[in-house]
């Protein structure tokens, strides 16, 4: 992780220096911008690994540079935001942003974050066909779910909800986006279907669905599923 | 711990702005549905570190029905509940949330082992309430429903949040297995 370079693109100079400190001592390089504009003109020349990017900018909509950004760039983008906006976070996913922090955070859960981000990034382009959390892996093209090396039977709408989920390896996928995507665009507004099929999934794959590890529900923003590529379907122990 | 105290004053600072807002009819509901597992469980998460160490019972039943409802708003009653429990209660006190339907209403309880609050307009014997719980039942009004607070059975406090349950979610879509 060593030598990356990270961009913090924020106006409140507290927080900047607080952020700067944590990335220093991480052993990144940091670049810092308080403004939008200076931001964007960083992203370019400086290209750097990833982008800490607050909403609340003075003179650019925190969407704005992530559309901006994302016509010529897939820079992973940590947008950090106030509590309550969960709009916000929701149209900053949708504009481009690969995950989101709540104000005020602790530095473990930011750099845990980073860490989740720089490792899909690392891997990306190579989408993985296998997924595990826990005890569960997901054979994408075999259409197979186990759980502690038993087979899960899964109806088609679970499985492609779950596909969607685990292909995120743990960032957030909008509400929008997952009836999208499993239920087709004219069921973007059927918040229900969600909440009972995210139910069906904690149902089956988790230890305690009343209290997930892995299949979490950000209100008001969408879901996550805490999982990882697997390089090999893990079913030794069945 | 400055950082403990920090949280405090944003949560404090933010509960009274959105306690303004709701007073001033500032607010737009963002309804939708919500399951009240998904609430409590995103509340919890959110108080993580708060609650380290106490025993956590969630009784909500498969039966009890989704809720339409401003899920951030409702999340964040449960969320003051749970900061009103941490400061109310010895750090080992247990805590208990539950849920019920029935009679055209959902119920969203917290129960734990401290002194129970207040009767309205006694004095303040029990427990003091605060922007917290006034923001609780601002948040419980403007969706047409009210906070309760008393004791439980045993002797501790609870807070319930009754919510109206006026309309059943549409059907779901044929998915064989």
């Amino acid at each position: 992780m060593n030598e990356r370079l990270v961009l913090v693109v924020e106006d409140d100079r507290s927080i900047q220096r607080i952020l700067r400190d944590v990335f220093l001592k991480e052993g990144f390089q940091v670049r810092t911008a308080l403004t939008g504009r200076d931001g964007m003109v960083e992203a370019g020349s400086r290209r750097p690994d990833f982008i800490v990017l607050d909403l609340g900018l003075p003179d650019l909509d925190g969407k704005e540079f992530l559309r901006d950004l994302r016509q010529w760039s897939d820079i992973p983008v940590l947008v950090l935001s106030a509590r309550g906006a969960e709009e916000e976070k929701v149209l900053a996913l949708d504009a481009g942003a690969d995950d989101f922090l709540v104000k005020p955070f602790g530095v473990p859960e930011l750099l845990a974050r980073l860490r989740a981000l720089l490792r899909r990034h690392d891997g990306r382009g190579s989408r993985g066909p296998f997924y595990r959390f826990g005890q569960v892996v997901v054979d994408i093209p075999g259409h197979t779910v186990h759980r502690a090396g038993e087979l899960v039977r899964l109806t088609s709408v679970e499985f492609r909800l779950l596909v969607q989920l685990v292909r995120s390896e743990g960032k957030v996928v909008t509400q929008r986006q997952l009836l999208q995507e499993v239920w087709g665009p004219g069921h973007c507004d059927q918040t229900h279907y969600l909440r009972i099929y995210m139910a069906h999934l904690r149902k089956k794959l988790e230890d305690d669905p009343t209290r997930p590890a892995y299949l979490l529900t950000e209100t008001g923003v969408g879901c996550r599923c805490l999982a990882e590529k697997a390089d090999i379907p893990h079913l030794e122990e069945r | 711990m400055v950082a403990t105290e920090v949280r405090r004053m944003a949560d404090l600072v933010g509960n009274l702005l959105e306690l303004s807002r709701l007073q001033s009819g500032g607010v737009v509901l963002r309804q939708d549905w919500n399951s009240v597992v998904e609430l409590i469980d995103g509340a919890l998460r959110q108080r993580e570190a708060l609650l380290n160490g106490r025993e956590i019972r969630i009784d909500v039943s498969e039966e009890v029905p989704l809720v339409w409802c401003d899920g951030v708003l409702v999340e964040r009653v449960l969320v003051n509940l749970l900061d009103n429990v941490a400061r109310h209660t010895p750090g080992e006190s247990p805590v208990h949330l539950w849920a019920e339907g029935g009679d055209g209403v959902v119920r969203i309880g917290l129960d734990d082992g401290g002194r129970g609050f207040p009767e309205e307009g006694s004095g303040s014997e029990g427990r003091s309430t605060g922007i917290g719980l006034s923001l609780c039942r601002s948040i419980a009004e403007v969706h047409r429903g009210r906070l309760e607070t008393g004791a439980t059975p045993g002797g501790g406090a609870r807070a319930v949040l009754v919510l109206p349950q006026d309309r059943t979610p549409p059907e779901l879509p044929e998915d064989p297995e």
